[in-house]
């Protein structure tokens, strides 16, 4: 008897002041798609380069072209951003990416390829036009 | 009883799962931690219902007949239902996307993220790859 009368006075109580959480009923799901990109991409060449404590964030840049060559010459050393050069690295680096026949514009792409035991931070030259 | 319908759950992806560039041969890992780069998808409702999450999850990406092979772990879920999410450290973290997931909405709703990992082929043929991954939220009823 004492039983019945406290469930009762509980659905009561419910009736009154339903709780949120109680009172959600089950309903037709809601979907929505998350797009999954990459692009995958065949440098021209990769620069080893040592970032130490820095993280640019820049990833693209001027490139400077000598005229009668089709080298491109990367100046890697810290410094600003969107010159003739690539700046990079508290050390003063360079290096050349020879270019294929007809390419125009490359971009550059700061990335860390971590491979077994290591991790190695590369600067990659992408061709965009040619 | 149940006399007062609920708000209606809704579910948004705000950033989509990038990878960016991929090097034949090099696999890539994007962790459920990474800002800006990890799936992120928002979901609003009524504050203390509980929802089941389950994704449909891809195993490829895709560029035309070409493929390359997506991974997720199972615990590459983390979410927070706090007014103030924080990815860089979820307070509920390592959920399996390969289960269903139930949790219940907060105040501020529920934010999810999910990282994955590409094992693109030494011969990956290059250009823009792309798939799609597929939520459904749906309220449980408690």
């Amino acid at each position: 008897m004492t039983r019945s009368v406290s469930t009762f006075c509980l659905l009561v109580a419910l009736a009154i002041c339903p709780e949120p959480g109680l009172t959600v009923q089950p309903a037709a799901g809601e979907s929505a798609a998350i797009p999954v990109t990459a692009e995958v991409v065949y440098p021209l060449g990769v620069v080893a380069v040592d970032l130490a404590d820095q993280k640019p964030s820049v990833l693209t840049g001027g490139i400077q072209q000598k005229p009668s060559e089709r080298h491109l010459e990367l100046l890697l050393y810290p410094g600003k951003v969107g010159e003739s050069r690539l700046q990079l690295g508290p050390a003063g680096r360079s290096s050349t990416v020879v270019l294929r026949s007809g390419v125009t514009t490359v971009k550059a792409v700061i990335d860390t390829i971590t491979v077994p035991g290591d991790s190695l931070t590369v600067v990659t030259i992408i061709p965009v036009s040619q | 009883m149940l006399a007062s319908a609920p708000g209606a759950q809704t579910v948004s992806t705000t950033n989509d799962l990038q990878f960016g560039n991929i090097y034949p041969g090099i696999p890539k890992e994007i962790l459920k931690t990474d800002v800006g780069s990890a799936a992120e998808f928002y979901i609003t409702g009524t504050e203390g219902a509980e929802v089941t999450i389950d994704f449909t999850l891809p195993t490829y990406m895709n560029l035309g007949g070409f493929n390359m092979q997506l991974i997720f772990y199972e615990t590459s879920v983390a979410l927070d239902s706090s007014a103030t999410p924080d990815q860089t450290n979820p307070p509920v973290d390592d959920l399996d996307p390969w289960q269903t997931i139930t949790y219940r909405i907060g105040s501020n709703g529920l934010t999810i993220w999910l990282g994955g990992k590409l094992v693109p082929r030494l011969v990956q043929p290059p250009g823009d790859y792309n798939a799609d991954i597929v939520v459904n939220v749906a309220y449980t009823g408690n």
